[in-house]
Order: C-alpha cells, then sequence, then structure tokens
C-alpha cells in the first residue's frame, strides 16, 4: 500500500495530492487498517523521497544542542536532505546520526559504555 | 570495592579502543511469537547473527527471511523484552557453536551453552574454536563407501538391519514402540564395541555419541541423562536439549547444531553417532516458524522447503575419505508415526532421505516382543557391506528364516494337522522370535550375539520350550563368558570373524553347556 501511494503521489499537483489523501484514507478504512496508517504513510514518504535522492537525518543528543551548533551539523548533509533533531537522555553525551533508518554513526558515551562492558 | 576488580577495571578502560564507523542499522517493525520483522539492514546475510538492542539488554535473533524492503528474523533469547522500534544492528556472525573435546560429558542448549549447572565449558580463558551451525555436506570427493559396522546391541538389527558407520538409519514407529529405547541403546553399546588396540586397527573404536533431543519433556531428557550416566556412557557422550518449553527457534536449531559438533570430531578424524529424537517435532517447529513469517503453507501447512531442511541436516552425516581423515558420523534420525501411517508427509520424506530404516510395530510391541522391529518393512541399504564377516555367516538366513515363518504363522493354531517339515519351520520361527527379543537398556556385544545366533541357526536349541529359551540363552552367555572369554568371545570380537577354528571350539563349548542343562 505504502508503494502504491508513493507511486500515485509522483506527479500529483497541490489539488491531486488532496484527492490521492482522501482516497488513501477510504482505501484504509475499507481494509480496517487506520491502525497501520501511520507506518504505512512513513513508508510511503521514505519510498518518495528515496526516489527523489532525498535523505532522512535523525541526529540525537542527551541534551538540546545549541542552535549554531545544530547549524554547523546540518551543513554536513545536502541542502535537500530532511534533517530532524531529538534529544534521548540515556545516551549520556555524544551524538547519534541516523540516516534513512539504514545506516548509524553513534558516537554517544552510551555505546562506548556498552562496548566497554560488552553489554550487548 | 575489591581491590583487584578495579585494578582490572582500570587495565580495561585503558586498552580500550574505539573507532565509531558508519553502521548498517535496523528497526523493529514487527514483533510476536518470537519471530521479528525488521525494517533497514540492506546489507544482513542469511542466518547472520543480528542484536536487538531493548531497554533490558541486547536479545540475539538470527536473519531468515531477506526481503526487498525488510527481513525476518527468529529471536533466539527472551523476545518478550523487544518492542516495536527497537534498534537492531548486525554482527557480521553467522550463527555458529563454539566446539572442542569439553563439550563431552556435558549438556548443551542449541546455542552451545551448558544448561548442566557444571560451569563453564571453556575454563582458563581458552578460545574455542567455532563451527557454523549450517554447514555445506562434504562432497562425493571428500567421502567414502560405508564399510565398518556399528553395532547398536540390539540383535534384531545387528544380525538383519546392520548399520555401518557414516550411515543415516531412520528409526520409525508411533508413540511409545521403543524408539529411544534403541536411540538409547545403541549409545551404551559403544562402550562394548571398540577401544581395544585390535579393535581400533579393525576400524572400530568408540564413537563420540551426540543425543539431540527436540521438542521432549525436561523430565524425559533429565530420565535419559540418568540412563546414559549409570550406564557410564556419558563419558563419551553430548546431550543437546531443546526441551518442550524452550522456543521453537531452539527446536527448529537443536539438530543443526548437534550435527555442527558432530562435524567438529568427524573433521578431527572420530567417528560420531548422531541421535535426533525426533525429527517429526523438528518439522513442527519449521512450520511454526515458516507461517509465522508468513511463508506460503504447501501439504499438511509445511512450507516448500522442509524437505530440503531434513537433506541438508542428513547429508551432513557421512563417511570421510582418508585424505580427509577418514572420520564419519551416523544418523539414526528419529520420527514418530500416528496411527502406523508411514505414508504421511514427514515420514516419506525421510524415508527417501535415509539408507534403510528400522519400523518398530505397536502389535508387536503389545504382543511382547520386544524391542518390536518388524524385519520385514525394515532395511538397511548400504549396512550390509558392513556387516562382520562373523555376523554375515551366522545370521545371513536368519531374514529368510523369520519372513518363511511370519508366512506360516497363521497355521500355528492347526499345528498338529501340519507336516514335519512345516512344524519344524514354525517351531524354528518361534524360537528366532524369541531369540532376538531383548529387554530395555540391555545392549548385547556383537560377539555375544554372535554366539547365540550360531546355537539357534544351527539347530542346537530347537529342542528347547519356547518359555525356557530366554532364560537359557542367559545361562549360555554366563557359561560362554566365565570359561570362552578368551578362547571363543575375544577372538570375535577383535577379528570380526568366525573362523572355522573358532566355529569347532564354539560348537564344543554348546555341547558341553547343553550337557550342563541335563544335570
Amino acid at each position: 500500500m505504502a508503494k502504491a501511494l508513493a507511486r500515485a503521489l509522483e506527479n500529483a499537483t497541490p489539488e491531486t495530492s488532496e484527492k490521492i489523501g482522501k482516497n488513501f484514507i477510504t482505501i484504509v478504512k475499507k481494509y480496517d487498517a487506520l491502525k497501520k496508517s501511520a507506518t504505512i504513510l512513513d513508508e510511503a514518504g521514505r519510498i518518495k523521497m528515496r526516489a527523489e535522492g532525498r535523505r532522512r537525518v535523525l541526529i540525537q543528543t542527551a541534551r538540546p544542542l545549541p542552535q549554531e551548533k545544530l547549524a554547523g551539523m546540518k551543513k554536513l548533509f545536502r541542502d535537500k536532505d530532511v534533517v530532524s533533531e531529538k534529544t534521548d537522555p540515556t545516551l549520556i553525551a555524544g551524538v547519534k546520526i541516523t540516516i534513512n533508518d539504514e545506516e548509524m554513526l553513534d558516537n554517544t558515551l552510551k555505546r562506548k559504555l556498552e562496548n566497554l562492558f560488552q553489554l550487548t | 570495592m575489591n581491590y583487584d576488580i578495579i585494578e582490572k577495571l582500570k587495565r580495561e578502560i585503558e586498552g580500550f579502543k574505539d573507532d565509531p564507523k558508519l553502521e548498517s542499522v535496523g528497526f523493529v517493525m514487527d514483533v510476536g511469537d518470537g519471530v521479528l520483522k525488521i525494517n533497514g539492514l540492506k546489507k544482513v546475510m542469511s542466518q547472520e547473527m543480528v542484536v536487538v538492542a531493548t531497554t533490558g539488554g541486547g536479545v540475539t535473533a538470527v536473519a531468515l527471511n531477506l526481503e526487498e524492503d525488510s527481513l525476518g528474523a527468529m529471536a533466539l533469547g527472551d523476545y518478550k523484552k523487544i518492542k516495536v522500534g527497537d534498534e537492531v544492528r548486525t554482527t557480521g556472525k553467522v550463527l555458529s557453536i563454539p566446539v572442542g573435546r569439553e563439550l563431552i560429558g556435558r549438556v548443551l542448549n542449541p546455542l552451545g551453552e551448558p544448561v548442566d549447572g557444571k560451569g563453564e565449558l571453556f575454563g582458563g580463558g581458552k578460545e574455542p574454536a567455532y563451527y557454523l551451525i549450517e554447514r555445506k555436506a562434504p562432497s562425493v570427493l571428500e567421502r567414502e563407501s560405508v564399510k565398518v559396522p556399528l553395532h547398536t546391541g540390539i540383535k534384531a538389527i545387528d544380525s538383519m538391519i546392520p548399520i555401518g558407520r557414516g550411515q543415516r538409519e531412520l528409526i520409525i514407529g508411533d508413540r511409545q514402540t521403543g524408539k529411544t529405547s534403541i536411540a538409547l541403546d545403541a549409545i551404551i553399546n559403544q562402550a562394548h564395541d571398540g577401544s581395544t588396540s585390535l579393535t581400533i586397527s579393525a576400524g572400530r573404536k568408540t564413537p563420540i555419541c551426540i543425543y539431540v533431543a527436540i521438542g521432549q519433556k525436561e523430565s524425559s531428557v533429565a530420565k535419559i541423562i540418568d540412563q546414559l550416566q549409570a550406564a557410564g556412557a556419558m563419558k563419551y557422550s553430548i546431550v543437546i536439549s531443546a526441551p518442550a518449553s524452550s522456543p521453537a527457534a531452539f527446536w527448529y536449531l537443536a539438530p543443526y547444531a548437534g550435527c555442527a559438533v558432530g562435524e567438529y570430531f568427524m573433521d578431527q578424524g572420530e567417528d560420531v553417532l548422531i541421535i535426533f529424537d525426533d525429527l517429526s517435532k523438528h518439522a513442527v517447529s519449521y512450520r511454526q516458524i515458516s507461517l509465522l513469517l508468513r511463508r506460503p503453507p504447501g501439504r499438511e501447512a509445511f512450507p516448500g522447503d522442509i524437505f530440503y531442511l531434513h537433506s541438508r541436516l542428513l547429508e551432513r552425516s557421512a563417511k570421510l575419505s582418508k585424505e580427509k581423515g577418514g572420520g564419519s558420523m551416523t544418523a539414526l534420525p528419529i520420527i514418530e508415526t500416528q496411527l502406523s501411517d508411514v505414508s504421511a508427509y514427514i515420514p516419506t520424506n525421510v524415508i527417501s532421505i535415509t539408507d534403510g530404516q528400522i519400523y518398530l510395530e505397536a502389535d508387536l510391541f503389545y504382543q511382547g516382543i520386544r524391542p518390536a522391529v518388524n524385519a520385514g518393512l525394515s532395511v538397511s541399504r548400504v549396512g550390509s557391506s558392513a556387516q562382520t564377516k562373523a555376523m554375515k555367516k551366522v545370521a545371513g538366513k536368519l531374514r529368510l528364516e523369520l519372513a518363511q515363518f511370519r508366512e506360516l504363522q497363521a497355521f500355528v493354531q492347526f499345528a498338529s494337522d501340519l507336516d514335519e517339515a512345516t512344524k519344524k519351520k514354525i517351531r524354528r520361527g518361534e524360537l528366532i522370535t524369541e531369540i532376538l527379543k531383548q529387554d530395555d537398556a540391555a545392549p548385547l556385544p556383537f560377539e555375544r550375539q554372535v554366539a547365540v545366533f550360531y546355537a539357534a541357526l544351527n539347530g542346537y536349541l530347537d529342542d528347547l520350550q519356547k518359555d525356557a529359551v530366554r532364560a537359557t540363552e542367559k545361562r549360555y552367555l554366563e557359561f560362554l563368558g566365565k570359561l570362552h572369554e578368551a578362547d571363543i568371545l575375544s577372538p570375535i570380537r577383535e577379528s570380526g570373524d568366525l573362523t572355522a577354528e573358532i566355529e569347532e571350539k564354539l560348537g564344543e563349548a554348546i555341547k558341553n553347556f547343553k550337557a550342563t542343562l541335563k544335570v
């Protein structure tokens, strides 16, 4: 369903997009898959972005990053990439960057401690 | 805190090197009944171990279904800890099991972790070798034909359905027909069959025995271990247990793990005997995993590759060539049938894969014929070339005589109306049936079997009453053991042959024994 939605949205104008959105909700209701709609939309977004050559980047830190540091990090990526940030205190310190939910650079203290004591 | 611990921690921290790299990750999309659906992990290998980072620590899983956008994996740890969205990382390691001589005498789970409470397997910081759980079977060039016997200690089997080292012989029958008993007797008997310098030169050394329990009750496994321990068989045995309470993933992995352990010893040039108890439950566990992974179901809801599941496992049993060390792995898979239906899906599959089958019949079992081996339906396709000359010489006619007896058995009730020749055949058949009966956990060394069959098939016991046969056999064996161990039994055991000279001595001994009966 996610693939079909991404394909339908490929060359859609703002007007047709709205129509596609409505049709999508009707179909999701028909197949009783409202609970899974968030996952389907997420997957469709991922497929669409991949087709457009864009990446979804998530920067995770233990505490919120100062704006200038965040801007500096965002410069590391291409302009068309979608960069978002998230705080997760369990990381203790350092930064974790996830690209397209497929690749990850984990330079957090949490991982270093786990590696040191081989918790995982 | 203890000073030593602090020092150790200091050393660990000082020597710690960290080099963060861009690594492939995935996220759990779906989890249920031990099966995970993971998004991402594009570079994962089939059968690779992946680690799911949960709040309660890492849980290992094995990659099974590699799909276009996702991955189907089977959790090996506590899957209840796993939540949707948990991070999954690859390990770069394909599922493998630690192997070494330290495994002998131990009870392990299918991941190679000890479950017998006897402590670590590899003490003293020794790094064990690792063998892949899924491994390719030896090729044609690496193999050699089966020619060394593996005696089970069961008269009906060693005489009529001989098993050779490197053979795959299926034990099939309904529940409660003595399938496990045959397997255990075969393990216990290995202590008597080999180990002396002469038997080793004849190619018979004590094999390492591996008992793989799949989906059995913990109490049954405990009983089996006790039985092996009491018989002194744990000295050369390893038990791999995936009990009924363990997840389906363990049931599925257990025979492959046992096989990997067996291959380690086979590669060292040793002989191995491996029992898979039982493959019906193994097939059921694979069906469960496959259905949860949403693979299309086929006949009896088993997945399409159910034949390959067992063929790739049993193909790993082999007799290796001399260049490869000459080791062997003999497999005795067990299949439980329902209402004696051997034409069901899994039994027919395994029958066609193996080199013969020992068919146990519930009717015979209830008639008191134990082991309840049906000689007509049981067959060994390669074992006859491995049978010792002595056994071939004495038991060659056994199958034929038994078959003739079964044909005439219907007339037993009208015995008075029969001619003398038929009466004789019936009497001989009854005698053989009695001789083939054997108690549980009492395997008989091969040379003693030869002596018994020699006496029975050469008419020395024809004058005995049916009820007296087993008692007389016992006394006869005691007589031989006490008076003729050195001049009859020992030479048969070590040469594997019944020479004219020994035959003459044996005939004489039987006459002497019969004389003691008349007193």
